[in-house]
């Protein structure tokens, strides 16, 4: 004979199990978005790192002195990353610097070209083909580099993406 | 006994009840726990990283500064100029005869001969720091041998008060639009001046680098500094035009 207000097993835990299901839902869904953001900032993070690992290798010389030079430097770049460096004139004339915004679409026209050799460690076009990409970091350095004779200032822009 | 049985299992679906809170209690706490790790996550790091960013920012503009090129003349334009030279060894050269740099004043700047290499560092400084407008910096040169500056350029950003102060309420500050930055030669009572200044700013990034200058056959020693921290209403006009840090701004005909 069943015991008066017994209703099998489960049933007689059922007002137990809400807290347990509610619980398990709380738990789940907040280490799901631990676990995004956990992943998103490191490969944040990783690129940041890639980008200074980058920028030390580029600018191990304080001048580059001739395209070679500056070809030699990006070969020695060793990472799995996309990336690419390339310098851009930094006039000591800051009025001239306001005048010239680089954008994505006057990159090519701006990017240093001595003799048809295009300060760019990897194809510009690509690079300003680029859209979409889920993270991207840009970091820019003064740097010096030898041009008609002259040792001038120049900025050094290193990007990474993945 | 029996009568024990029958009031565990009268008792039965209170004590799952008890436990089942507790369950949830513990998963709460863990709960907070991940919450918090995820929300502080990777501040170190991403402090690491910019720290190192600037680090070597402020280094590549030392690096620049030293081995730039300059027009001999208040060109800017070195294509044009007919004497050219490094920025260092013109700066080196006029402090060779008396031991200053340019014939003007220290915080002073004018667009004479003798201030060549002076106007010069002074434009080459300003053109690497240049695409960063919302960072503020510091440049000097600290003479070691006698404990005096040779050199000290400071760059601020203006702002402006918004309202008046309110109780209860935070003031808002807006850059000044008519004049947003400022640049300021000053000639510092002492060391502890520059640090008292530069110590209102937060997450400051330096490099400084010994330099070996002479002043006819006496050999100085120089410290070139250069420090960068992000735009601050704590350093205004008024902390520079103290008599402690004897600030001038810079002239409009040679900023």
């Amino acid at each position: 004979m069943k015991p008066k207000g017994f209703i099998g097993a489960i049933g007689d835990d059922l007002p137990s199990l809400i807290p347990i299901f509610i619980g398990l839902l709380i738990f789940f869904a907040v280490f799901l978005n631990t676990y995004n953001t956990y992943k998103q900032n490191t490969a944040v993070y990783d690129i940041q790192q890639e980008a200074i690992s980058i920028a030390s290798v580029m600018k191990e010389e304080p001048l580059i002195s001739d395209y070679s030079q500056f070809a030699r430097s990006c070969n020695m770049v060793n990472t799995t990353a996309n990336w690419n460096a390339f310098l851009v004139p930094l006039d000591i004339n800051t009025s001239v610097q306001d005048d010239l915004q680089i954008t994505k679409e006057n990159l090519s026209e701006n990017v240093i070209n001595i003799d048809g050799n295009i300060y760019s460690c990897y194809d510009l076009e690509e690079f300003t083909s680029l859209s979409g990409e889920k993270y991207s970091i840009v970091y820019m350095f003064p740097i010096t580099m030898q041009k008609n004779l002259h040792s001038i200032p120049a900025r050094l822009y290193i990007t990474v993406w993945s | 006994m029996i009568d024990l049985i029958l009031f565990v299992n009268k008792r039965k679906g209170q004590a799952a009840m008890m436990d089942s809170l507790f369950f949830l209690t513990i998963i709460v706490t863990l709960c907070v726990m991940l919450f918090k790790f995820s929300a502080t996550y990777g501040d170190r790091i991403d402090l690491a990283t910019s720290n190192l960013y600037f680090k070597e920012y402020s280094n590549s503009v030392l690096r620049t500064v030293f081995y730039s090129e300059i027009p001999l003349d208040f060109s800017l334009d070195i294509n044009s100029a007919k004497e050219i030279d490094y920025l260092m060894i013109a700066v080196k050269e006029d402090f060779f005869s008396d031991g200053k740099i340019g014939n003007s004043d220290i915080n002073d700047l004018q667009l004479i001969p003798g201030d060549i290499a002076k106007f010069n560092l002074y434009h080459t400084i300003k053109a690497t720091m240049h695409p960063m407008p919302n960072y503020d910096y510091v440049f000097y040169l600290h003479n070691d041998s006698d404990l005096k500056f040779s050199f000290f350029l400071i760059k601020i950003t203006n702002f402006e008060q918004q309202g008046a102060i309110q109780q209860g309420y935070r003031v808002q500050y807006t850059m000044n639009s008519e004049e947003p930055y400022g640049y300021y030669l000053c000639n510092p009572f002492e060391y502890a001046d520059v640090r008292n200044l530069v110590s209102q700013a937060n997450k400051v990034t330096s490099s400084s680098t010994p330099l070996r200058f002479y002043v006819g056959a006496t050999e100085k020693q120089l410290t070139a500094t250069f420090a960068i921290w992000p735009a601050t209403t704590a350093i205004q006009d008024a902390n520079l035009t103290t008599s402690a840090m004897s600030c001038e701004k810079i002239s409009d005909e040679v900023v």
